[in-house]
């Protein structure tokens, strides 16, 4: 190579260089200065003409119902186009706004029948959405389930002003007729429902009685006790669920 | 007078915008020469010149101590870019001619075989940062200027400018064949 040397290289580029240093020149500094204020003024009218375009337009468009409703088409037609877009790409809905499927483990929504009250009438899950659910599966000879009457008091009357339920679907095979003797004796302050076999197989079949689900405002089932609670454990869980 | 323009633009800076002016007045003159190296039209240069001040008013990030570094680098860059923007309009009027087989004009040839033309297209030609260097350093801008212009390291703009003359020199020698 002709340019090994690096203090001839630089003497040799210096000198191209310097054929671009302009000859005495100055430039017009107050008419310059001037165009500088005359095209910032005028981009300054620009910006704000635009503005105020699109506030006018804006106005307009929310005043008016037609241009509302073509608006309101136009996001739908969005949202439609990305969703058929994801599922063209394989992109799954997120997994809180996907339709869940009733079943008995966490997640699922919870089966909707509780049983049958005193006077007849059905208690479903449905009429109690929006609340945050607590059912008790129990039993009038199940010693632990009677011992755990007073703790679902304590919850109903604690957290009931919240949104609370509780609901205690009693296994008596007699029904009603075992329940309300129970209740003089031993008052639950909480809705007490008279269940059957397929009521608790719809729930996972309850292998063990007591068996509690606790089920969320969408009556999703968030937790699921199997053998007594005990004071304060699911507190949090429930006042977390209750927010 | 270089020293003078950084204290007038130092002092601007810290009183804030209401001295825009003293700061275009401290130092449009020397970014427009910068310009000028590049563009050879001097009426175009200015222009230039003031984009560069117009776009730094816009961009309250550049305004404050690095203030003056910023100019000079946008400067250099948009005296490339137009630059490369007259290359590639050359070209493209080159090839039109070609087709029409229009014969070059007296003037075509001389800008072809001028010094400070062949200097551009290599510079045009070349990765920015490298004519940049090279530019801001032609302008007589201290090590410490260059770095500050150009966000490097003061202690490698010897290397970079180094690399960037054997860079210049090895693409005008493809092009324009060795002298």
């Amino acid at each position: 190579m002709a340019h090994t040397d690096p203090t001839a290289v630089d003497r040799w580029v210096d000198d191209r260089l310097a054929t671009l240093t302009p000859a005495a020149w100055q430039p017009d500094l107050p008419e310059r200065l001037a165009e500088l204020h005359r095209r910032h003024a005028q981009r300054r009218a620009h910006q704000l003409r635009w503005t105020a375009a699109a506030l006018i337009v804006t106005a307009v468009c929310v005043s008016l119902p037609v241009t509302r409703a073509i608006g309101a088409r136009c996001v739908g037609a969005c949202v439609y186009a990305t969703t058929r877009v994801g599922q063209w790409w394989g992109v799954d809905e997120p997994a809180a706004t996907a339709p869940k499927s009733v079943g008995a483990t966490l997640g699922d929504l919870a089966p909707d029948d509780l049983g049958a009250g005193a006077n007849g009438s059905a208690l479903s899950l449905a009429s109690l959405r929006g609340h945050v659910v607590v059912v008790n599966f129990w039993a009038t000879w199940c010693e632990p389930c009677r011992n755990e009457i007073p703790l679902l008091n304590a919850l109903q009357s604690s957290y009931g002003s919240q949104g609370l339920n509780v609901v205690g679907v009693s296994l008596d095979q007699q029904g009603w007729a075992a329940i309300t003797p129970f209740l003089v004796e031993q008052p639950a302050t909480f809705a007490i429902t008279s269940g059957t076999d397929d009521i608790a197989a719809a729930f996972g079949g309850v292998s063990a009685l007591p068996a509690t689900f606790i089920i969320d405002r969408d009556g999703v089932i968030a937790a699921k006790i199997l053998g007594p609670i005990r004071a304060g454990v699911h507190d949090e869980l429930i006042q977390k669920l209750l927010r | 007078m270089h020293a003078q323009s950084d204290a007038i633009a130092a002092e601007a800076t810290q009183v804030g915008t209401a001295d825009f002016d003293t700061v275009f007045l401290a130092h449009y003159s020397r970014v427009a020469r910068v310009v000028g190296r590049v563009v050879r039209d001097r009426g175009r240069a200015e222009e230039i010149a003031v984009d560069v001040f117009l776009k730094w008013r816009r961009h309250h990030e550049a305004q404050g101590e690095h203030a003056v570094g910023w100019l000079y680098r946008t400067a250099v860059r948009m005296g490339l870019d137009e630059l490369r923007r007259q290359a590639r309009r050359a070209r493209f009027e080159r090839l039109i001619g070609a087709v029409r087989a229009v014969p070059p004009t007296p003037e075509d040839v001389r800008t072809v075989r001028d010094e400070q033309q062949r200097v551009r297209t290599v510079l045009a030609g070349m990765r920015r940062r490298d004519a940049s260097l090279l530019l801001l350093r032609g302008d007589g801008q201290s090590y410490e200027e260059v770095a500050a212009a150009l966000g490097l390291k003061s202690t490698s703009v010897g290397t970079l400018i180094s690399r960037a003359q054997r860079a210049f020199r090895t693409e005008y020698e493809r092009r324009y064949g060795s002298h």
